[in-house]
């Protein structure tokens, strides 16, 4: 596989865990772009010893552990036109009622980081751990102050009715 | 698996449909790559003039690419941005011409002044999932970069001049953008729900009178020829001559604090000053990492490819304070 075919055909699963962790699409966007640009300098090299799907992921995993925030939100001048947005992907009326998106951005980026590969992933602890370059066990710590903290903030909704979207 | 489990599966299943497509991303990456890939020739080329310039000035006190003087202010090739006061020893302050008199629009939380790209910036914090409100000044080179791309325009009366409202495509942004004499260009940017007369209502109200607030660090040296493109309440970036101010820190020097202290995960324990930090280089990019006994920390990154010497950025980072009423920003 060359490179603009890898990137065609897995540039939607790679934006989808980048925003997953970001909460933010040009966030997202960002970090995966610059993840590709990073692969496409040692191509070679990747394909051929580590795979590029998870070299990748792991770069954008690793940019948002450790990326200093963008200053503004606001879009820079550009040869190309913005995406537009799909409606139906972005009815903000449905997503806003999900208190739990909402929490979600409430996490360190540890713990966000691990909830996402947990449990949208479908990773395993261990195999969470070699991404994030720590062990199981604080892989396990993140996961259960993630869901510590989730849970002190739903329990009290839940006795009044689950309102989640 | 518990409820809250699964209520976290389904909601991290239900939003990974609100990414974005990434229809260009082949087309940006590869810009990107080749413009990297010329700034890398750039860097070299630049680097080596550097190393012999320096093997001919004399040690004093202070030697290496920083200097005690006031560094230069020349934003790459273009002009100096406007409102900075760049001087040795003192913050980094953002001056913003206007004061805005009219806050309805940016709601009850005050704004942040910040340096973007070189451009000063107001933004107003907005909720959650709703855009802010940012009043962002240039320059005329910036103008038409405000204007492309923005949908159903109109013209409008702004402050005596004639101004355009769009849509910005792809986003959920209503701009307004003007020119507001020789050589200064404003755009106010709002959620999409803002009505244009209210965008030009509050840009009417913009009091010509410059409002001014101190950066974060004070830097005791500052890299010569580089010019400071990026301030806000954690964060200077100086950008190296021949690169367009921009937002992002790719080839930059970038100084931020943090909420958190350097450990023996963060590198080999070297001595910075009267303090000690930790300092490690990964993908071309060194990381110095300097606690202040705190708690809190300064990190400069700075690129293998600008050619900065250990020893100097030890000296440059020696001379970091973090400003009163600084924000550390956590990780």
């Amino acid at each position: 596989m060359d490179f603009a075919e890898f990137v065609l055909s897995r540039t939607p699963a790679l934006l989808r865990f980048a925003y997953l962790l970001t909460g933010d699409r040009h966030l997202a966007e960002d970090l995966t772009q610059e993840a590709l640009v990073r692969v496409h300098r040692r191509w070679t090299h990747i394909v051929h010893e580590h795979g590029p799907e998870a070299y990748v992921r792991k770069t954008i995993l690793h940019q948002y552990l450790s990326w200093r925030r963008r200053l503004s939100s606001s879009e820079l001048p550009s040869p190309y036109l913005p995406e537009r947005a799909d409606p139906q992907l972005f009815d903000e009326d449905i997503l806003g009622r999900d208190e739990m998106w909402t929490l979600l951005a409430t996490l360190p980026r540890a713990q966000r980081a691990v909830v996402v590969l947990r449990y949208y992933e479908d990773l395993a602890d261990p195999d969470i751990a070699r991404l994030l370059g720590c062990t199981a066990a604080t892989v396990r710590v993140h996961a259960f102050k993630a869901l510590k903290r989730l849970r002190a903030v739903l329990a009290p909704l839940a006795a009044t009715g689950d309102r989640d979207g | 698996m518990g409820d809250v489990e699964q209520r976290l599966r389904d909601s991290l299943t239900r939003h990974a449909d609100g990414a974005p497509r990434g229809d260009r991303m082949l087309a940006r990456v590869r810009r990107e790559s080749g413009r990297r890939r010329r700034n890398r020739r750039t860097a070299l080329a630049v680097g080596t003039a550097a190393t012999l310039v320096l093997a001919i000035v004399s040690t004093a006190a202070i030697a290496g690419p920083f200097t005690a003087s006031k560094p230069s202010a020349v934003l790459g090739s273009g002009p100096d941005a406007p409102g900075i006061d760049f001087v040795a020893g003192v913050p980094v302050d953002v001056t913003f011409p206007f004061t805005p008199i009219a806050p309805d629009l940016g709601g009850d939380s005050p704004p942040e002044l910040t340096l973007l790209a070189g451009r000063p910036t107001l933004r107003f914090p907005a909720g959650t999932g709703t855009n802010p409100v940012t009043v962002t000044v240039g320059d005329a080179g910036w103008a038409a970069g405000t204007v492309r791309g923005l949908t159903d325009t109109q013209q409008v009366k702004v402050r005596d001049r004639v101004g355009t409202i769009g849509d910005r495509a792809g986003t959920a942004e209503r701009v307004l953008s003007w020119s507001d004499g020789p050589d200064r260009w404003v755009e106010i940017s709002a959620p999409l729900s803002t009505a244009a007369t209210a965008l030009t209502r509050y840009a009417s109200a913009l009091a010509n009178q410059p409002m001014t607030r101190p950066g974060p660090l004070v830097f005791d040296l500052a890299p010569s020829g580089f010019a400071v493109d990026n301030i806000d309440a954690s964060t200077v970036t100086f950008c190296p001559p021949g690169i367009a101010p921009n937002d992002d820190f790719v080839g930059k020097l970038v100084v931020y604090l943090e909420d958190g202290q350097a450990t023996a995960q963060d590198g080999l324990l070297v001595r910075v000053g009267d303090r000690t930090g930790r300092i490690h280089t990964s993908d071309g990019v060194t990381v110095l990492q300097v606690n202040d006994g705190t708690g809190h920390s300064v990190v400069v990154q700075v690129p293998s490819a600008l050619g900065v010497a250990q020893p100097d950025l030890l000296r440059f980072a020696a001379g970091i304070h973090p400003a009163a009423g600084a924000v550390f920003a956590k990780g």
